[in-house]
Parts: C-alpha cells; structure tokens; sequence
C-alpha cells in the first residue's frame, strides 16, 4: 500500500471512530437518499397528473358539438408541460415557471400557474432534489467532516512525527483527499444508482445523464481539493473551519444572489403590462380581424380581389371573413413574436450575465450545467413556449381555414342577427376530432450536452485552481 | 462599576480584534448592497409603474375612440391595476419577482385573467433576489457564529480562564457583557444601512423600527442558540461545527422537509382547473339556448331582470352575461385555491416556528407588504376593481344606450 | 471581618473530587502576610487544583479553603478582589500590547492605576520601554511574564497565587524573577506558588510543602534571622527529604 492509501485508510478509520464526523456522514447520505426518492416521487405523480390533464382537455376539445370555427378559435386549447425525464434529478427553474398554456386565437398567452406563485416563501430554500443536495447541502457537509484533516495533525503534533518517519507532505494530503473523496463518491452513490436505473428507461438521455454525473463529479473533487488545502494552509483546524464555511457561503449563496441582481440591475426587464401594451398598439395597425372593414385589412381586400379576378367580395368562392382571420392571425403572430423573441432574449441575456458568474463561483457553473443537461433551464422552457406557439398558430389557422373554406360569406354575415344563418355557420364536430397532439420534446440531447461543456471546463479549471492550492498546502505541510 | 464602562472596556477590546472587525465590516457591507439593490429595485418599479399608468390612459383612450358601442369598448379597454411597492418593500422583494404587480383586466370573465403570470425571468426567480431580508435571514447568523462561538473556548484555549477569574470576579457578568458587545456590533452592522436607506427614502420611523425590532429579535435568537453551544466546555472547532450544523438544519434542511410535509398535508389546488372550467362556462354558453345564461345571471343581478329580452343569435348583454356566469361558476373553485395558498401559508408559519430562517422573512415580507397575503390582498383590489368595471358597464348594456365617449368619463379607476 | 490574626490564606482538611476521583485528599496549610508557601510535586498531585479552588473556581467536597477569612466559594467576588493570579503560560491577549493588555486587566479588576504607576510596574519588572507598545503575540515567554507580574503588582493585592511562574523562563529570568517575588514578600503580600523548580523554592519560600496524589506528604518551614526575616532554605536538605518521601 501507498503512503498516500495508508494515510487515506487512517483518516476513514479517525472518522468511523468521531461521533460528530458519523453523524455528519449519516446526515449526508441520508439528505441525498430522501431528496432522490423525493424527487422521483413527486415528479411521477406530476408527470401522471400532466398527461391527465393534456388527455382531459383534447377529449373536451374533441367532444366540441358543432360549432362556427371562430368559435373554437376563442374556445382554444390547453396544453400542459410534462416533466423532463432528467427533472427528476433536477428540476431547474420548473418551480418557477407556468406548468399549463392556454391556445387561443388573436392571443399569444404565457405559461401560467407557477408552483412557486401558489406555495410559500419555502420553494426559495431550494428544491428537494438531487441536485440543490449534491450542489449546496453536500459540500457543506464535506467541510464540516474534511477540515481537520490536515490541521489536526498539525495541531496535535502528529504532522512533525509522520515526516519524521519519512512520510512526504504531498503524500499526506493526497491521502488525506482520498479518503474525502471517499465521503463525495458516498454522496454520489444515489445519483450514480439513479442514473443506471433511468438510463435503460430513456436510452436519448443517457449522453446529458453522462454530462450531468460528470458535472457533479468534478464539482465534488473541486471541493474535495479545496477542504484538504484549506485544512493544510491554515495553522489551526478552527481557522480551516471558517475559513471554509466562509468560502461555502460566498460561492454558494451569496454570489448566485449578487449573480442575480447584477443580471436585473444591468438588464432590467420590462414588465408585461408594458409589453402588452406596446403590442396592443402594434395590433391596432394590423386592424382588427374581426371587422372585415377594418382600414387595416383595405390593401389585402384589393389583393384578394386581384388575386381571383373578381370585383367584389361576395363573388369570391371562398368565405372572405375567413381570409381576414388567416391574414389577421398571420399578422397579429409576427408582430407577437417578435415581441416574444425580444423577450427571450432578455431573458436569455440576463441568464448569460449569471452564467458569467460561473467565473466566481463553481456552484453556478455546475447549477447551469445540470439544468441545462436535464432540460429543465430557461432555454428549455423558452423552447416549450415557442412549441406550444407553433402548435397554437397551426391549430388556430386550421379553423381559420375552415372558416373559409367552409363557410359561406353571406350566412357568415348575417349570423349576428339571424338566427337560421346562424344555424348554417355552424360546422360538424368532426373536424375538431383531427386535433394534433402536442408534442414536446425539448432540447436535443446533444444540443444540450453541447451547451453544458463550455461550463464543465469551467469546473474543471476550477478543480485545477484549486489543485494549484493544494500543491501549496503540500509544501506547507512538508516545511510544517 | 457601571455597565456602560465595562461595556466600553469590552467593546475596546473587541474592537481590536481584526478578523471580527473584518467580519462585522463585511455584514455592514452586505447589507449596504442589499439595501441599496433593493432601493434600486424599488425605484424601477414606481418607475415602471408610473410609465405604464401613462401608456395605458392613452392606450384606453384609443381603444375606447375606435369603439362602436359600449359592448366593444368593454371588450377592447383594459385598465392597470397595480400595486406599489410599499414603504418597506426596499428590505424584502418577496413575491414580487414571482406574483405579478401589474395586471392589466377588462370587463370579460375575471378568472381568465387574474391568473395571469408576468414575463419573471424564471432562471432569476430560482435563485432569488439579494435583499436585506436575505442576508437576515442566511448570513447574519453565519456572521453571528464567526464572531461569538469561541467566546469561551478561545480563552479556555488560551488558558486565560483563571487569570480573567482572578481579576474580574464575577466571570459570568465578564460573558454577558461581551456578548452585549457582540450582539451590538451585529445590531449596528445590520441596523445603520437600514436606517439610512429608509431615511433616504423617507420611510416612516414606525415601520423602520418594527424591521429594527425584527432584526433585533432575530440576532438575540441567534445569540441564544450561539451561547448554548460556546458554553460547552468543547473545542473551538467542534462548537464552530455544531453551530454550522444548527445553521444547516433550520436554514435549509428544515425549511425543505417543511416544504415537502406541507405538499404532504395540503396539495392545493392546480390553478389550471379554475381556468379550464372558467373556460367551458364560457365558452359553453354559445351552444345554450339563451336563457340557460339570463336566467342565473338574473338570479345575481335581479335589477336587468326587466329589460328587453335578447332574441338575435348575439347580442352584447348576454355575452358579458355568460361572462359573469364564467366567473360565478368558477367562484368556489376559484375560492378553494385561494383557501389553499393560505392555508399553505399558514402552515409555513408553523415552519417558522422552528426555523429563524424562514421567520425572519416572513416578517420582514409582511411588514413590506410583499408576502404572500399581500399578494392575494392586491388580487382582491382587482376583483373589486373589476367588479366596479362591470357594474359600471351593466346599465349602458342592458339598456343598450347610445355609445358616446361622453359617458365614458366616470370609468371607474383603479385607485 | 478581619482581625489581626486572621491568616492571609487558609487550607484546612480540604477535599476537592473532580469526576468522582478525589484529586486533594485532607490538604492543610494556611500562610501569613509576608510569606510565601511554595507546594511541588508530580504532575497530577493537585497543584493547580489547590490554585483554582482558592480562586473559587472548584468547589471544596469537604474541608475549607479561606482567604482573608473568606470563603472563595462563598464570596467568590470579595474572595478574588483580594488576589492576583498568574499563569505558567501568562495568558495574556496577543493582539494587544503590554500597555493595553494592563489596563484591560486592570480595569477588569475595577483597578485605576495611573499612568505613573503603569510604567513604574513596567520598570519594576524591567521590561524595555520600547516593548511596552508592541504586541505581545512576538514576546518572549520571559517578557509576557514580566508584564503579568507587572500586573499582580498594579492590582496591590495582599494575597499572590503563582501556577509555575519560572518554568519556561531562562535561568537570567528566574533569577529576576525570584528577586522581584522576595521584594513583594518582604512588602508583606502572602504567596502561594505552585512550581516544578526547588531551587527556586528553597530561595524565595518561607514554607514548602510537597504534594502526592492529593496529600500533603512533607513540609518545610525556614528558619527566621534575629530580624525575623526568612533565611532561605537548604536545597540538599529538602531534596533528600522529598526523594525519600516521593520514592516511599
């Protein structure tokens, strides 16, 4: 065996024979076991009330009688947001986001019904999942159980008898690391146990569940490194101790926050009301698609005109209310989502000024890197909304299309007041059985493991820097 | 020998001690930060709101002119309501990155609206705002630990015990005058930057001194849990330890378990089902025969019950009818999620109880108008609001006036 | 109140148990303004024990322990007002220099010594006026000895109570150091020193006991001159005493 074994094998039995240093370890694995289980729990049940709930709003939809098209494009869709299968590691900004869009026509609305608007001020102490355990809960208690390693040697007179016998410094912490390692692969243990049993469910996933253990792997080791240098630069074990837990404090809870208002600060975000109202005056030029007199439907009349050589609209073959609510619907959906990209991308900016920040801290770059390997980042749920977009768009202008294919101009008209024209602009309810399903698959798993390397360099910088720490802690210890 | 000697005495040595200093300098710092975001974050916000007020007089103004009746200007004429942030909502930002402050309604069924989400950057949402309420309620007791566990031990390491026995006498009165030290170098590093931004902001001394209380209470409760430990005759580093441990437990592990046993004891409600039966009420009416509607609606409002009856297949009187059945209907479902997000908030304050964390910001929420009371508060003005709107429309639509800009200009508005 | 007779410090049949272990057995000495009692023994006969109780901080199980007919456990504040204590490690605060660590200490004592009277302590002990203001984390053990002496000697009280006061100390030091406690003894402050060092003891001491497991096990007292004052005690003597005792 190693000199660097045997010290590693000395400090696992100090620990095994420390009440304090049991208690810890049993705290963390335990912490890490229930948050797993938690998880895996809450979000099948979640998953299972989302399909329930997509399944009970396209039956409702189907089961439409028959109607005017318009009608249904007011009556609109729901749809719900399932689960990433990786959320169950880590759910990511799922809290804090709609689960449900509501489809409607001359409206693009916004994910609504946020968990975290309906639960307490407890959802921003973190999640109960894998990930906040392993990024937060796990390397506070590695410190509490790794400070003294080296600095209790030191303090109790052990360092100058284990170089007196020959034993190298950088050997020392080395062993000391191993055995430190041993207590992050503990904590590990539940993510690596997970990953086998969802990797077989969910083959696609198996490259982000990979990126997402390498992530908190080297995220791990960066602490495992950091404790022992700290534990051997300081001269005594409760100067390694705050020293450490200040360190914690800065990286993992105090700069996330600073990260967060330096991105609202620099990019402060319009308010929705504000945007509505900038687009609302945007429609109005678009004109008003249900009043085919509308100033801002006269050129595309004469185009119409034009465009099936006839001088007026009633001896047009199709419905032209119907063509007003197509071109309406086109118009009023670019001018939203223009407004929505802009959005996003503020919104986007403003996470790229937090990712920043991965710089000053490690816990931000493994926090990106695992929502964004699970699929459960902003981005993800930016790409959500954008699908259910498209779904809304295609189903609302489906119904235009009925609207004027089906219909016929002069009932059309006079549906308002008379009530037998009103009758006849009602069209089967079998067509609101050809209802799509929607399907959301999220990002590509490569794409996501694409965007999480940059940040899992950036660990792995950090690991080096605080190798670099421990290689002084080594020299340190070899000149006492 | 007065107190206040023995207290300067202390507090001389204290002060000469560099890495408390440092640490005390350091809190002072990070609530100066937290103080001066959150003041900066206010500001946008009464800016923001400010500007949208403008933009929407003149919006509605536009809406209403191209109108051709009274039907179509309910339909198209939104009015703000919004809710400013308070006096105090500079020290704790609470709900308002999460629940909207802004809502922008019209006279159609309210359910369809309230529920509304502002565009909150969920990525900033998740880790949540650095206001003074935070650093209360994670970091001051960090700070507390760094400057108090080794109290005792550090002497007892030292071996100074006997000779600060021989010459102080009482030792025990020697503690509490250090720890009265201590606690008011914490209340002085916390309570200054609060002062001076509220002043700067001309915030009322009454509000300023309940937050000065809360924190008050909160450093002595800190200070009791500290002191139980740093009179363990243990080690510095096992103490310091034990204290961290404490700190983990009621910042995070217990709010989480209470987080997860309150899932447990009251689900809620999902938000959805109030929209989706909302949403079939509605839109269910066009398929009824028109009474089906009428006949309820003047259940509620016995006062149209003798105006003209609607024959023709639309008519707006009968639209904001089912407009109002939608919301009526979904009325005790509506009720019940509410009952729900307090009763969820109520049994957060049972966390409270055994978490300082967790009470801490309660506190400093509720006295900023920013908890999750507040925010159910802001959307009963909206549904008073709302309430006014229709019933300022009611008249004009059944008994179907003239439309006239004119009679326009007792709009209710959102005060 | 204190009469004429009352002793300086008085230790009659005491017992102190500390985890059920009885660590002083049946101890009785008492000692006079004017002398100095010196207790050696082995590490772990209750020396440091006998300090701390006559501080108040133990409680005696059975037997008294009073100072200036007062019974630390009883009045410990009266009883500590009346003493001065110093450590073998002279504990002082790092961060603060000799001038400071004075006046703190003082003033803990509720003890106003003039600025005058600091630095004639300061000059008693000899420690070097450059010293004065600088941080006792760099000094000597023989220097942070000096300014806790120079401390017991401000605090003017009748009764001094010494934790192995020379050991550390380089032989100049203890010589100095002797000197300084002969002086104090000859102002009529009564010491108990507990110390290691029998040469020392046998120069300074005017009785001197020897302590194992808790008892009391031999005892000296030094002649007195035609003056009445102590003539120091002889070395050889004692030893062969003690090493008869100690071996028995």
């Amino acid at each position: 065996m190693s000199q660097a074994m045997k010290i590693a094998a000395g400090e696992w039995t100090h620990l095994l024979r420390t009440r304090l240093a049991v208690l810890t370890l049993g705290l963390l694995f335990a912490l890490v076991a229930i948050a797993a289980i938690n998880s895996s729990a809450q979000l099948r049940a979640e998953a299972a009330e989302r399909l329930q709930y997509q399944q009970q709003a396209d039956e409702a939809y189907r089961a439409q009688p028959d109607r005017h098209p318009h009608r249904m494009v007011h009556y609109g869709h729901y749809v719900f947001r399932t689960p990433a299968p990786l959320a169950v590691i880590d759910p990511g900004v799922d809290a804090f986001t709609g689960r449900s869009i509501f489809l409607e026509g001359h409206r693009r609305n916004t994910a609504a019904f946020s968990e975290a608007r309906e639960t307490s001020v407890l959802t921003r102490f973190g999640s109960v999942s894998p990930a906040f355990t392993l990024q937060v809960l796990v390397p506070l208690l590695m410190i509490l159980i790794g400070f003294s390693s080296v600095a209790r040697e030191r303090e109790r007179g052990i360092l100058l008898q284990l170089l007196a016998q020959g034993t190298r410094g950088a050997a020392l912490v080395q062993g000391k690391a191993i055995a430190l390692a041993g207590v992050a692969a503990l904590a590990l243990l539940p993510l690596f146990l997970s990953a086998l049993w969802l990797g077989p469910q969910t083959p696609t996933e198996a490259l982000p569940l990979l990126a997402l253990l390498a992530g908190h792997t080297v995220y791990l080791a960066f602490w495992v490194v950091l404790i022992v240098a700290v534990s051997a630069l300081a001269g005594r074990a409760r100067t390694a101790l705050i020293v450490l837990i200040g360190i914690w404090a800065m990286l993992t809870v105090l700069v996330p926050r600073l990260a967060t208002d330096v991105a609202a600060t620099t990019l402060p975000a319009p308010n929705q009301a504000e945007v509505d109202i900038r687009l609302q005056e945007e429609l109005r030029s678009v004109g008003d698609s249900h009043n085919i007199n509308d100033p801002g439907f006269q050129s595309f009349q004469q185009q119409v005109l034009a465009q099936y050589g006839v001088a007026s609209i009633d001896e047009l073959p199709v419905n032209y209310r119907g063509l007003v609510s197509l071109q309406g619907e086109a118009e009023s959906s670019a001018v939203m989502d223009r407004l929505t990209a802009e959005q996003h991308s503020l919104q986007r900016d403003q996470a790229g000024i937090v990712k920043l920040f991965a710089l000053l801290s490690p816990y931000i770059a493994v926090r990106h890197l695992s929502m964004t390997s699970a699929g459960t980042d902003l981005r993800n749920h930016q790409q959500f909304l954008d699908a259910a977009e498209a779904h809304r768009f295609a189903l609302i202008q489906g119904l235009n299309t009925l609207h004027a294919e089906e219909l016929d101009y002069v009932d059309d008209s006079a549906r308002s007041r008379d009530a037998e024209a009103e009758q006849r602009t009602r069209v089967s309810s079998e067509f609101w059985t050809t209802l799509q399903q929607f399907d959301f698959a999220g990002t590509g798993a490569a794409e996501r493991v694409r965007s999480a390397l940059p940040l899992l360099l950036a660990l792995f910088a950090w690991l080096s820097a605080s190798a670099l720490l421990l290689r002084a802690g080594a020299r340190k210890v070899q000149a006492l | 020998m007065n107190l206040l000697h023995c207290l300067g005495r202390e507090a001389g040595l204290f002060i000469r001690t560099r890495s408390s200093v440092a640490a005390l300098a350091l809190l002072c710092v990070l609530a100066s930060i937290a103080i001066g975001l959150g003041h900066a974050e206010v500001q946008r916000q009464e800016a923001s709101i400010e500007r949208v007020r403008a933009l929407d007089v003149t919006e509605r103004e536009s809406a209403l002119a191209g109108a051709p009746d009274f039907g179509d200007a309910a339909y198209a004429a939104y009015h703000l309501t919004w809710n400013p942030p308070s006096e105090m909502a500079f020290t704790a930002m609470g709900q308002r990155d999460i629940a909207p402050w802004m809502l922008r309604v019209r006279a159609l069924a309210l359910e369809g609206q309230i529920h509304e989400t502002d565009s909150f950057n969920p990525e900033l949402s998740l880790t949540g705002r650095f206001d003074y309420a935070f650093v209360m309620a994670f970091l001051l007791p960090l700070f507390a630990i760094v400057v108090m566990y080794d109290m005792v031990s550090a002497e007892r390491e030292a071996g100074r015990i006997p000779l600060l026995v021989a010459s102080a006498g009482n030792v025990r009165r020697l503690w509490w005058q250090r720890t009265a030290v201590r606690v008011l170098g914490l209340l002085l590093a916390c309570l200054v930057p609060m002062w001076l931004g509220g002043l700067i902001i001309g915030t009322s001394a009454g509000a300023l001194l309940t937050a000065s209380a809360i924190v008050l209470v909160t450093v002595l409760v800190w200070t009791a849990v500290i002191l139980v430990f740093s009179f363990r005759p243990w080690s510095s580093a096992v103490i310091a330890t034990s204290l961290t441990g404490v700190w983990l437990t009621v910042a995070l592990i217990l709010p989480l378990g209470g987080k997860v046993l309150i899932d447990y004891l009251e689900p809620g409600i999902d938000g959805a089902q109030i929209a989706l039966l909302q949403r079939e009420t509605v839109n269910g009416a066009w398929d009824l025969p028109k009474e089906a509607t009428m006949k309820p609606f003047f259940v509620t409002h016995p006062e149209w019950a003798d105006t003209r009856p609607v024959t023709e297949p639309f008519h707006w009187k009968w639209y904001y009818a089912f407009q109002q059945r939608g919301d009526e209907v979904a009325a005790e479902l509506s009720g019940a999620y509410r009952a729900a997000i307090t009763r969820r908030d109520e049994l957060t304050g049972w966390v409270a109880l055994l978490s300082p964390p967790v009470a801490v910001q309660r506190a400093l929420q509720r006295l900023a108008g920013t908890d999750v009371q507040a925010s159910l508060a802001y959307e009963q003005r909206i549904r008073i609001f709302h309430e006014q709107l229709r019933r300022f429309y009611y008249p004009f639509l059944f008994n179907e006036e003239p439309y006239g800009l004119e009679s326009l200009k007792d709009l209710p508005r959102f005060e | 109140m204190r009469s004429a007779t009352t002793p300086a410090l008085l230790v009659r049949n005491l017992h102190v148990t500390r985890g059920g272990k009885d660590v002083l057995n049946n101890l009785d000495f008492q000692l006079a303004a004017g002398e100095v009692f010196a207790l050696l023994g082995g590490n772990g006969a209750g020396k440091s024990t006998t300090l701390l109780t006559c501080i108040g901080l133990l409680a005696p199980s059975r037997g008294e322990v009073r100072v200036l007919g007062r019974a630390p456990s009883e009045e410990p504040e009266a009883v500590r007002a009346s003493l001065a204590y110093l450590s073998e490690t002279a504990t002082l605060y790092e961060h603060l220099s000799a001038r400071e660590n004075l006046r703190y200490f003082l003033d803990l004592a509720g003890k106003n010594a003039g600025n005058e009277a600091l630095e004639a302590a300061l000059d008693t002990v000899g420690l070097q006026p450059a010293a004065r203001d600088q941080r006792t984390a760099r000094f000597s053990k023989g220097m942070r000895q000096k300014v806790a002496i120079a401390l017991a000697i401000l605090r003017e009280t009748p009764v001094l109570l010494l934790d192995e006061p020379t050991s550390g100390l380089d032989p100049v030091a203890v010589d100095e150091f002797n000197q300084l406690l002969i002086t104090l003894r000859n102002r009529g402050v009564a010491v108990l020193m507990v110390t290691h060092d029998l040469y020392g003891a046998c120069e300074v001491a005017t009785s001197i006991g020897l302590l194992r497991d808790g008892r009391l096990v031999s005892s000296f007292v030094a002649d007195t001159d035609a003056q009445g004052r102590h003539r120091p005690l002889d070395v050889e003597m004692v030893r062969h005493a003690f090493s008869a005792r100690t071996s028995a």
